[in-house]
């Protein structure tokens, strides 16, 4: 996403191209993959999900390239609002399904990591459980801290992926994450 | 804002995560072309885009959503008063030949006969191949995708071929039409008046009908003892036993895929085909529900269908349950282990037996 003009006067291009030839499409997607799946894996920690999310990232933006314009963040924060709907969508149903897919997947992202350091422990299990306490917050809270934070964009760009400026976005940050704060489970808790 | 929030907002984002897997992406390329293939153009449709719009623009949308639901909910209230509510179960594959079914997650099927076809499911019909989905006939060259439970299907294009550009056919390609086709008639369900290819000529195992309940076949099973061969119909008890079903798959080399088949369970009202895969050591044992699951199927496939092997996995283990109709677990297979490793082929669980594993039923060789 970040880049100079050339770089965004070439992804622009190639947009274009896309548009018309969807099989230019495939550059973009190399381009993003493995953002996007940055991203979902980060917010989600389960890496089956993270490919289920970034496939329907990815076929969403290619059957809705054409309603795509132009705009001075380009096409990444574009496709990352597209990701984050996925994700709050999966949340959404793994919600609704009472499955504790949330629990299950900050334990993953504990488990998958790498042996830390005592005094990292202690930041790892708090990531895991924001992580789980971010799937009760509304939709629009949970894209805005997942864009500003997991998904790798600067403010401006996560922004724009929200269609909103970024005095407004960092407004709904601050509310998000009191939010958060509040959902988060306090050290008796867990 | 708290700074406890954000720092650990901050770690999260900063965190090291996996690369995505070069198998997944190879697939999920592969995925968008055949989406891409499949969309007909570029029309102003729906766009999931957070666009801000101007007062009137929002009020004109707002009308046009309310009318739309409206006439929905008029719509959905006479199908139920006349009793023509549309089907909820998924459109099935019947008859597949030289057919690949791409699903949303990348995973991608061969001739998978009775597959329900789930949401965003892509269906290729290849050279001389032929399938059908309720009363829509493929044929070679079409391409068909379910969005939203419906069935789209684009005819008369090449294989391979993306619409746009200077591929296809002139005028086929850019009007896609979704063309109304007959079906055959009742008594030839699961077959199609297309010929089969060569390449699978007696595959059909003694469950040919997709309305009968088969019996077994009468063939040792890989992997599962047989300890009463010599009675020949055991399932005369009174008792009403539960026969699981009766996995067998062999792995296909060049490019590595998994042909699965399995019988029937009588009673079931769908199989759902599960697997699991390791890069390293043992695959997971597959669970029902929690392991990626392949695919729902209206009855065991009348062919084997054939299931790609994203690169680098070792070892796929795959496990079948039958479901009654209520859609709790009726029965379960033996969990099939395989070796996805070359020279070695086969490796059913939990007896490796490699002379058992060839050749007893037809529904497996080749």
């Amino acid at each position: 996403v970040d880049g100079p003009p050339d770089a965004a006067s070439d992804e622009r291009a190639l947009v274009e191209r896309a548009r018309g030839d969807p099989s230019a499409f495939a550059e973009l997607y190399r381009r993003y993959l493995p953002r996007v799946h940055a991203f979902a894996l980060r917010r989600t920690g389960v890496i089956e999900v993270a490919e289920d999310v970034t496939s329907a990232t990815f076929e969403r933006a290619l059957r809705n390239l054409a309603q795509f314009s132009w705009r001075p963040g380009g096409f990444g924060p574009w496709l990352f609002r597209i990701a984050a709907n996925e994700l709050v969508d999966h949340h959404r149903r793994t919600r609704r399904d009472g499955s504790p897919r949330a629990e299950v997947a900050a334990r993953r992202l504990q488990g998958d990591a790498a042996p830390d350091p005592a005094d990292e422990v202690h930041v790892r299990d708090a990531v895991a459980h924001m992580l789980a306490a971010m799937d009760s917050l509304s939709p629009r809270y949970q894209q805005a801290l997942s864009l500003r934070y997991l998904s790798g964009l600067t403010p401006d760009e996560a922004a724009a992926a929200l269609g909103i400026s970024r005095t407004t976005m960092a407004v709904v940050v601050h509310r998000a994450s009191r939010a958060l704060r509040r959902a988060m489970p306090t050290g008796d808790d867990r | 804002m708290n700074d406890d929030i954000r720092r650990i907002l901050d770690a999260a984002g900063e965190r090291p995560v996996a690369s995505p897997d070069p198998a997944f992406a190879e697939a999920l390329e592969a995925r968008l072309l055949a989406v891409a293939a499949s969309i007909p153009e570029p029309t102003p449709a729906s766009a999931p885009l957070p666009v801000r719009r101007s007062g009137p623009a929002r009020l004109r949308l707002a009308l046009a959503g309310g009318l739309l639901a409206a006439t929905a909910a008029v719509g959905i209230l006479l199908a139920v008063v006349a009793g023509s509510a549309g089907p909820v179960v998924p459109p099935e594959l019947t008859a597949p030949v030289n057919v690949e079914v791409a699903l949303i997650d990348g995973t991608v099927l061969e001739d998978p006969d009775g597959l329900r076809l789930p949401e965003g499911a892509v269906i290729r019909v290849g050279e001389g191949g032929s399938a059908r989905i309720g009363d829509t006939i493929l044929e070679p060259g079409d391409v068909a995708t379910v969005e939203q439970g419906r069935l789209t299907v684009e005819r008369d294009q090449p294989v391979g071929a993306l619409p746009g550009g200077s591929a296809g056919v002139p005028g086929a390609g850019a009007t896609p039409s979704r063309r109304p086709t007959t079906a055959p008639s009742a008594t030839s369900a699961g077959r199609t008046p297309s010929p089969r290819p060569a390449a699978t000529p007696s595959v059909e195992p003694p469950t040919a009908s997709p309305g009968t309940l088969p019996t077994p076949a009468p063939t040792s099973e890989p992997g599962t003892p047989q300890p009463t061969r010599s009675t020949p119909q055991p399932t005369a008890a009174p008792s009403p036993v539960i026969e699981r079903p009766r996995i067998r798959a062999r792995v296909l080399f060049d490019p590595t895929r998994i042909r699965v088949a399995w019988t029937a369970t009588p009673g079931a009202a769908s199989y759902v085909l599960v697997r699991t895969g390791s890069r390293d050591g043992a695959a997971p044992r597959p669970q029902y529900p929690g392991s990626r699951i392949v695919g729902e199927f209206s009855r065991p496939p009348a062919t084997a269908l054939r299931l790609w092997v994203p690169l680098g996995v070792v070892e796929v283990k795959l496990l079948v349950v039958a479901l009654a109709p209520d859609g709790t677990v009726l029965a379960r297979s033996r969990i099939v282990t395989l070796s996805t490793v070359p020279p070695v082929a086969t490796v059913p669980s939990p007896t490796p037996d490699p002379s058992a594993s060839e050749s007893p039923t037809p529904a497996i060789g080749e």
